[in-house]
C-alpha cells in the first residue's frame, strides 16, 4: 500500500517538475515565475543601491572640506541627482517589489502570482530603464535637477537631454510599479491557501495590499506632473511658466501628493519584514494583530494627506499651513502603535539572539530619532528653518536608512536561507551590523547641528566661515565607514559559497508559511497548497509539513502538465477557481524593449523610430493577450484534491483579469482626475481662467465626443449580451458599430480646439484643454482598438458565448473611458458655461 | 531644560552655534520663537527616544513570566495608542499657536525691502514712497526693534530667502510674490543663503544683512540714495572709461554714470559692501580683480562673461575705480 | 448567523476622513485665493459642518465596529479560524481605524479655526 503511494507521489512530482520546470541555458531568461522574477528583481536593486551608495560616497569627499574641487558643480548637481533619484526609483520601490514577488507566494501557499508575464515585463522595463538613467552619468548627460526636479529650473533651464531622460527613466518605473500593484493586489485577496480568512493573512500581507493599494493612488498624480513637465519641455507648452499663465506650484502639488505616500510606499514593506521576522525570534505569535492592521491601513490613508508639509515655505496661507502641520504630526499614531506591538511581542517572548535581530533592534531605534525629527518637521514654525537644508538631509536618511534599509538587512540575513539555499555568515552579519550602525549615525546625526547652523542642502560647496565645516568632514568620515559595512554585506553575498552545505529546513524555526518549504526550493513551490487554520500554521497546525509534503492537500498534482494555482474567495479564502498561468517565454522581453524603445526614442526626438517602435510595442503586446490570456481550457471543471472540484475558468468579477483591468483603469482614472486638478489648480490661481483673450473649445463638439464615447460603452455592453447569447452577426455590427463610435468620439473631442485654433503654447488654459483631450482622445481610440480585438477574438473562436473574459474586461474598460469623457466635457465645456 | 541647552550649546561651541548663519543665535523676532521652540522640541525628543531604547532592551533582554499578558495590553494601549494621542494633541496646539503670529505680516508704515532673485544674485529694493526706489544688490541693512515687511519675487527660476539668525525661510517662486515679516532684535551682521536649487551654482548665492540702530540705518540709506562717488585718482577714472567701453554699461546699472544695464546687480555702491560676488567673495580689490577675470571658474555658468581678454592693467584700474564706490 | 461583511468597508470611515479633509483644504485654499481679505468665518461655518456630520458617521464606525467586536464570548480572541473570530477582527480593526479617523478629522477641524485671516 506505501508503494503504491510512493508510486502515485512520484509520478505526481514528475508532472509538477515538468510543468514548472525552468529552462535551462539562455532559455533560462525566458522563465517567468515568481522566484525567478523575484531573484532578479533583488539582485539589480541591490546592485542599483550600490551603485547610488558610491555616488553617496563621491558626494561626501566632495563636502569633507570647505572649498573643495573633488568634483566640479556640473558633476555633483549631477551626482546628488542620481543618488537621490536611484535610491528612490530604482533601489527603494523596486527592492520591495522584489521581495513580495519572490516571497508572497510562499507565504500564501501559492506556486505563483496571478500574472507571471506581467510581472516578468515589469522587470525586464526596470531593468532597461535603469540602465539607460544610470548610464547617462557616463556620458554627463545625466538630469541634475534634484530627484524632485522643480521647474521652471527643469522646464526652461536645463535644456540638453538630462531632464528627459529622468522622466523616462521614472516612467518605466511607473509601468513597473503598476504592474506589481495589480499583482499583488490580486495575489493578496484571491489567491490565499484554502481557510486563510482575512484575520489569519500573514501581516505582511496585510502590509503589501495597503502599499499595493496606495501606489494606485499616488504614482498616477507623478505620472500626470511627468507628462506635463515633457510636454513643456518638448513642445512649450507652458504648464510651469508663469508668464504664460502657468504655475511651478502645480509641479510641486502633483509630485508631493505622489511623494508623500511614497516614503511610506517605501517604509511599510520594510517595516512589514520586522513584524515578520521578530515574532520568529521571539518564538511567539506577534501581539496586536488587529493594531498592527490599524497601523498599516491608518498610516496609508493619512500619508495622503501630508503632501503640502514639502511646501511649508512656499508662501501658502496660514490656514493651509495649519492643516498639513495638524495631519502631518497625526501620522506619528498609527506609525507609533506598531512599534509597541513589536515591543510587546518582544516582552511575551523569549529573544533568540541572531543577526536578523540586531539589524531589527538597531533599526527601530534609528527610525524612531528619524520619525521625532519628522514631528519636530511637520510643525510648521520649526519647518520654516529647517527646510530645505541638511537637517531634512539628516531626517530623512534616519527614516529612510532606520526604517527601510535595516529591516531589508535584516530580511536578507533572515530569508537567505529560502533565497539562496544557505544562510549568510553570522560573523560576518555582526560586523557588518555594527560598522553600519556606528557608521550611518556618525555620517548623519550632525547634519541636524549643520542644517540649523544655516547649511543649505544640494550645495556642491561651502566656505570655511560658514561654521560647518567640523560637522561635514565627520560626516564624511562616518560615510567611509558606513560604505565599509556594506562591502562586507557585498562580500557576504558575493562569497563563493559552493563548498557551504544548504541550510536545513526552516532553519529560524519560524511559524509562517514560506518555511514549509525544502531547502533548496523543488521548482514547484509548496507541494500542495494547503488548509490553513491559524496565522502560524507551522508552529500550530499538527502534522503541518508532513501533510504538505505529502501532497495531502490542494493541487497535489499537475495532471494536464499546466502551472496551477488556486484563486479564493476575498473575505475566507474559499476555493473558487483552478487558476492556469502562463510560463517561460520571451514576448514580455520584446514587449519591453519595444516599449521601452518608444520611450528612449521620443526622448531624442528620432519620431519615425518611436512610431515604429510604439506599433511593434503594440503588437507585441496583442500578441502576448492573444497567445497568453483567457486560454479557453479543455474541460469546465477539474478535481483540485480533497475532492473539491473547481471551474477552470472565469470571466467578470470573479475573474482574476476583470480585477486587474479594474485596478489599473482606477490608476488610469487616478492620473485623469490629476490632471483635471490642473485645470482647478489654474483656475484657483488666476483672476481670468480661461483668459479674456482666449476662445474655448465651444460646447457642441465636447458634449459630441462624451456622448459619442459613452454610447459606445453601452454598444460593448450590448454586445457582450449578444456574444451570450451567441448572435453572431449581431454581435459583430454592434461591435463595429461601437468601434466607429469611439473613433468618432475620438474625433469629435479633438475637433472643439482645433475648429476654434486653440494655440497651445499660447496660454496654459489652451495648453489644459488640449491635455484633457488627448488624453480622453488617446483612451478612446484605444479602445476602439480593444473592440477589435474582441471580434478577432471571437473570429478566431478564442472567445465564444460562455468564454467571453475579453468582452467582460473591455466593456469595463469602456465604462471607465465613458466616465473620463463626461467629466472631461463637463470641465472643459460646461464650467466656463457654468461660470 | 537649561542645563540640556547649555550642554548642547557647549557641544556647539565646538562648532560655532554662533555663526552667522545660525539659526540657534536668533537675532530676529521670528527666529526666536523658532529657536525657543527647537530646544524644547529637541529635549523631549530625546526623552522620548531614550525611553523607547530602554524599553526595547528591556523587553529584548528580560525572561518572560505568566503575568506579562497584561503588562504586553498595557505596552500596546498605553504606549502604542494613548501616549501618541496625547503628545500629538498637545505638539499640535503648541505647535499651531505661534503660526498665526508668524505668518502676519508687518503693521501698516513698516519699512518695506523688496528682493527677487536671480541665478544667482539678490536684487534689493528700497521703496521710499512716490514711486521712488533705490536699488542695490545682494546686501541688506535693517534698523533694529523695527518690523519690516519683505516681499519676494524671482525673475527666472525658483530660489529661497533664507536668513536663519532672523527668521525661517520663504521661497521666491516666478509668477507669484511671497511675503516675509519680523522684527530683528539685535544688531548684528548676519548671513544668509539660498536654500532652494536653483542651477549650477545654487551654492554660492549668499546673502549680507546688518543690523543697526535707526540712525545709522538712516544715514546708510541716505548714502544709498546718491549716485556714484566720481573717480578720485587717474587709475581710478581710467577703470571708469574701461568700465563704459567694455560694455559693462550694459548690463551694470552705477547711477551717475549709465542706468541702463538692468541685467546685472546694481554697482553704484559696491564699495562699500561686505562682500561681493553674491556674497562669496571678500570685498577688496584683489577679489574684485579675480571677480572680473575669472569669473565663470568662481561661479560655474554664470551669466556674467569674463572679462579676461581686457589688458590686465585696465582689470585691476576697473577693480580700483569700483572699490572706490563706496 | 453570519451577515456578510465586505471587507471594503474597513476603508469607509478613512475615506470620510480623506473627504472631510479634501474638503477643508479645498474650500480653504480657493476662498483665500478668490477673497484673500476674508476672515474666515464662512470657510469655519461649512468646515464645521462638515466635521459634524464626517464625526457622525466615523462615529457609527465606532460603534458598530465595537459592536462587532465585542460580541460572543467574552475573550474576544480574533486568532482562530472560525467565523466569529473573524468578524471580531473586522470589528476591532474597524474600530481602531475608526477612532484613528475620528481624532484626525478634530486635529483638522481644530487647524482650521486657529487661523482668522488669509495671511
Amino acid at each position: 500500500m506505501e508503494e503504491v503511494k510512493d508510486r502515485i507521489r512520484q509520478e505526481e512530482e514528475k508532472r509538477l517538475n515538468k510543468a514548472w520546470r525552468v529552462p535551462s541555458g539562455w532559455r533560462y531568461w525566458s522563465e517567468v515565475n515568481n522566484s525567478e522574477v523575484g531573484m532578479w528583481y533583488t539582485v539589480t536593486s541591490l546592485a542599483f543601491f550600490f551603485f547610488a551608495g558610491v555616488l553617496a560616497l563621491l558626494i561626501r569627499v566632495q563636502l569633507a572640506v570647505p572649498d573643495n574641487n573633488f568634483l566640479t558643480a556640473e558633476q555633483y548637481n549631477q551626482i546628488f541627482t542620481m543618488h537621490g533619484t536611484v535610491m528612490m526609483f530604482l533601489f527603494a520601490i523596486p527592492i520591495f517589489e522584489a521581495i513580495s514577488i519572490l516571497l508572497l507566494p510562499q507565504m500564501l501557499g501559492a506556486r505563483d502570482l496571478p500574472f507571471p508575464r506581467l510581472s516578468a515585463y515589469g522587470y525586464w522595463c526596470f531593468l532597461l530603464g535603469g540602465i539607460f538613467v544610470c548610464g547617462s552619468l557616463f556620458f554627463g548627460a545625466a538630469p541634475k535637477g534634484g530627484w524632485f526636479m522643480y521647474p521652471p529650473l527643469t522646464t526652461s533651464y536645463q535644456p540638453g537631454v538630462g531632464a528627459d531622460i529622468w522622466l523616462l527613466g521614472l516612467t518605466f518605473i511607473e509601468i513597473a510599479s503598476i504592474a506589481a500593484s495589480v499583482e499583488l493586489i490580486v495575489g493578496i485577496l484571491k489567491c490565499r491557501p484554502p481557510g486563510m480568512r482575512i484575520n489569519l493573512i500573514p501581516i505582511y500581507a496585510w502590509y503589501i495590499l495597503v502599499v499595493a493599494i496606495m501606489i494606485l493612488f499616488a504614482f498616477p498624480p507623478l505620472i500626470a506632473g511627468d507628462i506635463l513637465l515633457e510636454m513643456e519641455r518638448a513642445f512649450n507648452w507652458p504648464f510651469f511658466d508663469a508668464s504664460r499663465g502657468g504655475d511651478p506650484l502645480l509641479w510641486q502639488h502633483l509630485f508631493w501628493i505622489f511623494g508623500h505616500p511614497e516614503v511610506y510606499i517605501i517604509f511599510l514593506p520594510s517595516i512589514a519584514l520586522l513584524a515578520t521576522i521578530i515574532p520568529t525570534f521571539a518564538r511567539v505569535p506577534l501581539i496586536g494583530y488587529s493594531w498592527v492592521v490599524l497601523s498599516a491601513v491608518g498610516t496609508g490613508f493619512l500619508s495622503f494627506g501630508l503632501w503640502v508639509h514639502h511646501m511649508f515655505t512656499t508662501g501658502l496661507p496660514g490656514i493651509s499651513l495649519g492643516i498639513f502641520s495638524a495631519a502631518s504630526q497625526a501620522v506619528a499614531i498609527p506609525t507609533g502603535v506598531q512599534l509597541f506591538c513589536f515591543l510587546a511581542t518582544l516582552l511575551i517572548g523569549r529573544s533568540v539572539k541572531a543577526v536578523p535581530m540586531l539589524f531589527a533592534i538597531g533599526g527601530l531605534a534609528t527610525f524612531v530619532i528619524g520619525g521625532l525629527t519628522g514631528v519636530m518637521l511637520a510643525i510648521a514654525p520649526f519647518n520654516f528653518q529647517a527646510h530645505d537644508s541638511f537637517f531634512i538631509v539628516g531626517h530623512l536618511h534616519y527614516v529612510l536608512i532606520g526604517g527601510s534599509v535595516f529591516p531589508i538587512l535584516a530580511g536578507i540575513y533572515y530569508y537567505a536561507p529560502i533565497i539562496i539555499g544557505k544562510k549568510l555568515s553570522d560573523k560576518l552579519g555582526k560586523i557588518c551590523f555594527w560598522l553600519v550602525l556606528i557608521g550611518f549615525n556618525v555620517t548623519f546625526f550632525p547634519m541636524h547641528a549643520s542644517g540649523l547652523l544655516g547649511m543649505p542642502r544640494r550645495i556642491y560647496t561651502y566656505s570655511d566661515d560658514m561654521g560647518v565645516s567640523t560637522l561635514n568632514l565627520i560626516s564624511s568620515i562616518g560615510a567611509f565607514i558606513l560604505g565599509t559595512g556594506f562591502l562586507v554585506l557585498l562580500w557576504d553575498l558575493l562569497r563563493p559559497k559552493g563548498k557551504l552545505s544548504y541550510s536545513e529546513r526552516n532553519p529560524w524555526k519560524a511559524g509562517t508559511l514560506e518555511w514549509s518549504m525544502k531547502i533548496p526550493d523543488r521548482m514547484w513551490g509548496i507541494r500542495s497548497i494547503p488548509m490553513i487554520k491559524s496565522r502560524y500554521p507551522l508552529w500550530e497546525q499538527p502534522n503541518f509539513i508532513h501533510d504538505v509534503d505529502n501532497g495531502h492537500f490542494y493541487l497535489p498534482d499537475a495532471a494536464e502538465v499546466m502551472r496551477e494555482t488556486l484563486v479564493t474567495s476575498t473575505l475566507d479564502a474559499k476555493p473558487v477557481q483552478c487558476l492556469r498561468v502562463p510560463g517561460p517565454t520571451f514576448i514580455t522581453h520584446l514587449a519591453a524593449l519595444f516599449s521601452g524603445g518608444f520611450f528612449i526614442f521620443a526622448t531624442y526626438h528620432w519620431w519615425v523610430a518611436t512610431t515604429i517602435s510604439g506599433i511593434l510595442a503594440m503588437a507585441t503586446i496583442i500578441y502576448w493577450l492573444w497567445t497568453g490570456s483567457a486560454w479557453i481550457p479543455e474541460k469546465e471543471e477539474k478535481d483540485v484534491g480533497l475532492g473539491v472540484t473547481l471551474p477552470i475558468y472565469q470571466s467578470g468579477p470573479h475573474a482574476v483579469g476583470w480585477w486587474a483591468m479594474f485596478i489599473t483603469m482606477l490608476a488610469d482614472l487616478t492620473a485623469f482626475i490629476s490632471l483635471i486638478f490642473g485645470y482647478f489648480f489654474y483656475w484657483t490661481i488666476q483672476q481670468n481662467f480661461p483668459p479674456e483673450d482666449s476662445v474655448g473649445p465651444g460646447i457642441f463638439w465636447p458634449v459630441t465626443g462624451a456622448l459619442l464615447i459613452s454610447l459606445s460603452w453601452l454598444l460593448t455592453k450590448l454586445a457582450k449580451k449578444l456574444n451570450n447569447q451567441d448572435k453572431a452577426i449581431l454581435f459583430y455590427g454592434i461591435l463595429l458599430l461601437a468601434v466607429f463610435c469611439s473613433l468618432a468620439g475620438a474625433l469629435a473631442f479633438l475637433a472643439g480646439p482645433l475648429k476654434y485654433q486653440m494655440d497651445p503654447t499660447h496660454h496654459v488654459y489652451e495648453a489644459t484643454v488640449w491635455i484633457l483631450v488627448i488624453w480622453t482622445a488617446l483612451h478612446a481610440a484605444l479602445g476602439a482598438l480593444m473592440q477589435l480585438y474582441c471580434m478577432a477574438r471571437r473570429l478566431g473562436k478564442k472567445m465564444t458565448a460562455k468564454y467571453d473574459a475579453d468582452i467582460t474586461n473591455v466593456s469595463l474598460y469602456e465604462s471607465f473611458i465613458a466616465i473620463t469623457g463626461l467629466i472631461t466635457a463637463m470641465v472643459i465645456a460646461g464650467f466656463p458655461a457654468a461660470s | 531644560m537649561k542645563q540640556l541647552k547649555a550642554e548642547f550649546l557647549f557641544l556647539c561651541t565646538l562648532v560655532s552655534c554662533n555663526g552667522q548663519y545660525s539659526a540657534l543665535n536668533p537675532a530676529g523676532s521670528s527666529a526666536k520663537i523658532i529657536a525657543d521652540m527647537f530646544w524644547w522640541l529637541f529635549g523631549i525628543a530625546i526623552l522620548i527616544w531614550i525611553l523607547f531604547v530602554v524599553l526595547e532592551f528591556y523587553t529584548v533582554l528580560v525572561r518572560p513570566g505568566p503575568h506579562k499578558l497584561n503588562r504586553t495590553r498595557f505596552l500596546v494601549i498605553g504606549g502604542g495608542a494613548l501616549f501618541p494621542v496625547i503628545v500629538i494633541s498637545i505638539s499640535i496646539y503648541f505647535s499651531l499657536s505661534p503660526l498665526p503670529v508668524l505668518v502676519k505680516a508687518a503693521p501698516e508704515g513698516s519699512l518695506t525691502v523688496k528682493v527677487s532673485g536671480a541665478q544667482w544674485w539678490w536684487r534689493v529694493k528700497y521703496p521710499l514712497g512716490k514711486e521712488q526706489e533705490v536699488e542695490l544688490a545682494n546686501e541688506i541693512w535693517l534698523p533694529v526693534n523695527e518690523p519690516v515687511q519683505f516681499f519676494l519675487s524671482s525673475e527666472d527660476v525658483i530660489h529661497s530667502f533664507w536668513i536663519p539668525s532672523l527668521a525661517g525661510k520663504i521661497d521666491m517662486i516666478p509668477g507669484r510674490t511671497t511675503k516675509l515679516s519680523f522684527t530683528p532684535t539685535k544688531t548684528g551682521h548676519y548671513r544668509g543663503a539660498c536654500a532652494e536649487y536653483c542651477g549650477t551654482s545654487h551654492a554660492l548665492m549668499h546673502l549680507d544683512v546688518k543690523v543697526v540702530e535707526r540712525k545709522v540705518f538712516n544715514e546708510w540709506l541716505e548714502k544709498q540714495k546718491q549716485p556714484a562717488a566720481r573717480a578720485a585718482t587717474p587709475r581710478s577714472q581710467t577703470g571708469e572709461k574701461a568700465f563704459v567701453t567694455s560694455g559693462c554699461i550694459s548690463c551694470h546699472t552705477v547711477r551717475g554714470l549709465s542706468t541702463m544695464g538692468q541685467v546685472g546687480p546694481d554697482l553704484t555702491h559696491i564699495g562699500s559692501r561686505h562682500r561681493i560676488g553674491a556674497g562669496i567673495l571678500k570685498n577688496n580689490t584683489a577679489s574684485l580683480h579675480r571677480w572680473i577675470r575669472e569669473t565663470g571658474i568662481i561661479k560655474p555658468e554664470v551669466k556674467m562673461p569674463a572679462f579676461d581678454m581686457l589688458p590686465v592693467d585696465e582689470q585691476k584700474a576697473i577693480s580700483e575705480w569700483m572699490e572706490g564706490l563706496k | 448567523m453570519t451577515k456578510k461583511h465586505p471587507l471594503w468597508l474597513l476603508a469607509l470611515s478613512p475615506l470620510v476622513w480623506s473627504l472631510h479633509f479634501t474638503a477643508s483644504y479645498t474650500i480653504a485654499a480657493i476662498w483665500c485665493a478668490k477673497f484673500p481679505a476674508s476672515d474666515l468665518k464662512i470657510v469655519k461655518l461649512l468646515i464645521g459642518g462638515l466635521t459634524f456630520i464626517s464625526l457622525v458617521i466615523v462615529g457609527q464606525g465606532i460603534m458598530s465596529g465595537l459592536k462587532k467586536y465585542s460580541s460572543g464570548l467574552a475573550h474576544s480572541s480574533q486568532d482562530t479560524d472560525t467565523i466569529q473570530d473573524r468578524d471580531r477582527f473586522l470589528g476591532l480593526t474597524g474600530l481602531l481605524v475608526s477612532s484613528l479617523s475620528f481624532i484626525a478629522i478634530i486635529y483638522n477641524a481644530y487647524a482650521v479655526f486657529v487661523f482668522g485671516s488669509c495671511e
